[in-house]
């Protein structure tokens, strides 16, 4: 098996750093270095730099690209301006959630899709299969010339603009740039302001042949603060702690983008594919919605657990795991709309022991300032 | 390393005897496979338990793996220091990082459990 495992073009660095690999949807990924409670918590003090070049990358351009990206997604594609990113799905019809994904705009019917590994296949064959019959524009899967690195963590700008040409003005929030590195003559970096830990940090998509160069580089430039190198482990830890939808657990195919609590992503002001099944989700009422609990009581609650109110079962944990930050149980569920309410208490039945838990607003981290 | 002082249970406990007083820990190889531990719920004192009972569970980032008692008696001292520090349990699994201590009615059921020469070879074909 472990043959036909993909490389990322960093996994020389990992396993010289001695980090546990892990299979990951085909890839042999960097699951911890020091431990994950250490590197969740380096990444809240200072920062932490992330491989996770398995995420599938696409190339979309040509004529009429961003008609097909308005159509095909359901965010506002027209409100985005050249560099600017936006978070978005992949809909079914019937408004299941084929993928959750972040679409950059490079240019004029120019853009950079970014998706999860685990759906990179599937999201391909979508995308092939739903260009209009007379389109002109190319979709190409870059995934493998690339290495994609988030560098994330109150210092990372600091750390950034070490390798940046001098004076380089901050990336405001959800925008990019394309840089030239000047060790790598030509080859051009995109680095948005973008992440998946809800602290301050970037994205970088680097060309594979000095991907070890600017991984190396950033490792320097943030040496005497702190940087760390962050597996994959800390990587979950840190988006549940901010309620971030992991795909393959709080959301697929068989969820509503409104039960998942992503409506402020939607523009119903256009037509999009799943618009129909959203609208009539809304009228007929969602039924369940993801929400937010923290135990009351020691334990760890899991994927799969059944959540109670009373005697009553009204919903699943689909995330949960122990909170490094706030050190207790948190976790994400589905739960049936009455019991819904913010402050509202269930019980979380783990492995036969009920545990109180109390349903609160998100994120589960908040920033002291 | 497995220390030679030591007896191991089968689902990778230790178990440093001192008299009818048994200390219990996991081995290092179910610490590693564990992952990182973030949490575990101590038992109570006097808790009275038979060689295979669950004793508690051990919470890593990764899954929930059940502590068994390799030997039989009352619980009669617990690691407080993991309610605050359960990493300790991976970075120091045969000492700082034991769990229990139990104190047994039947010191015999001793020998049932592995010397660290029979756990090595365990070991080996586990990994197989």
């Amino acid at each position: 098996m472990k043959e036909t495992m993909k490389k990322t073009p960093l996994y020389g660095i990992h396993v010289a750093s001695g980090a546990k690999m892990v299979p990951f949807s085909g890839w042999e990924m960097p699951l911890s270095y020091t431990g994950v409670p250490d590197e969740h918590r380096n990444v809240r003090r200072a920062a932490g730099l992330f491989d996770v070049s398995h995420m599938g990358r696409f190339e979309l351009s040509g004529k009429g690209v961003e008609t097909f990206l308005e159509h095909i997604t359901p965010g506002p594609i027209h409100r985005m301006q050249r560099r600017g990113a936006q978070y978005s799905m992949l809909l079914k019809p019937d408004g299941g959630i084929i993928d959750d994904i972040y679409i950059y705009k490079k240019g004029v019917d120019r853009f950079l899709l970014i998706v999860n590994s685990s759906n990179s296949e599937k999201d391909f064959q979508w995308l092939s299969q739903h260009l209009p019959d007379d389109s002109t524009f190319t979709l190409r899967d870059v995934t493998e010339e690339s290495a994609l690195v988030a560098l994330q963590g109150p210092k990372s700008w600091e750390v950034l603009s070490q390798i940046l040409p001098e004076g380089a003005d901050e990336i405001p929030l959800r925008k990019f740039v394309e840089a030239e590195w000047l060790p790598a003559s030509g080859a051009k970096m995109l680095i948005a302001r973008t992440g998946y830990t809800g602290e301050k940090g970037y994205e970088l998509v680097i060309p594979r042949d000095v991907a070890e160069k600017v991984w190396n580089a950033l490792m320097a430039a943030g040496k005497d603060l702190g940087i760390r190198p962050i597996g994959l482990g800390a990587r979950d830890t840190l988006r549940l702690e901010m309620a971030y939808p992991l795909y393959g657990n709080d959301i697929d195919e068989t969820t509503m983008p409104l039960q998942a609590g992503l409506e402020r992503f939607i523009d119903f002001e256009k037509d999009f594919m799943g618009k129909e099944a959203l609208l009539l989700e809304k009228e007929k009422g969602l039924g369940q919605a993801l929400i937010c609990f923290e135990l009351l009581a020691g334990g760890v609650p899991r994927s799969g657990h059944l959540v109670y109110s009373d005697q009553k079962e009204v919903g699943k944990v689909t995330s949960g795991n122990y909170s490094p930050s706030l050190r207790k149980g948190i976790g994400m569920a589905y739960v049936a709309l009455p019991f819904c309410e913010e402050g509202g208490e269930l019980l979380i039945d783990i492995r036969g022991k009920v545990v109180p838990a109390v349903i609160v607003k998100k994120p589960f981290y908040k920033k002291n300032r | 390393m497995i220390p030679e002082d030591l007896r191991y249970h089968k689902d990778h406990e230790w178990v440093r005897a001192n008299g009818k007083r048994a200390v219990v820990g996991i081995s290092d190889f179910a610490q590693e496979n564990l992952g990182d531990i973030v949490y575990l719920e101590m038992p109570k004192l006097g808790l009275v338990v038979k060689v295979g009972d669950e004793i508690t569970e051990i919470e890593s980032t990764k899954t929930t793996s059940p502590l068994y008692a390799p030997v039989g008696g009352t619980i009669v001292s617990i690691n407080e220091v993991l309610e605050d520090k359960p990493e300790l349990i991976n970075q120091d699994a045969y000492h700082d990082g034991w769990i229990v201590a139990i104190e047994m009615n039947q010191p015999k059921e001793l020998e049932q459990l592995m010397t660290d020469e029979d756990y090595e070879t365990f070991l080996q074909k586990e990994e197989h």
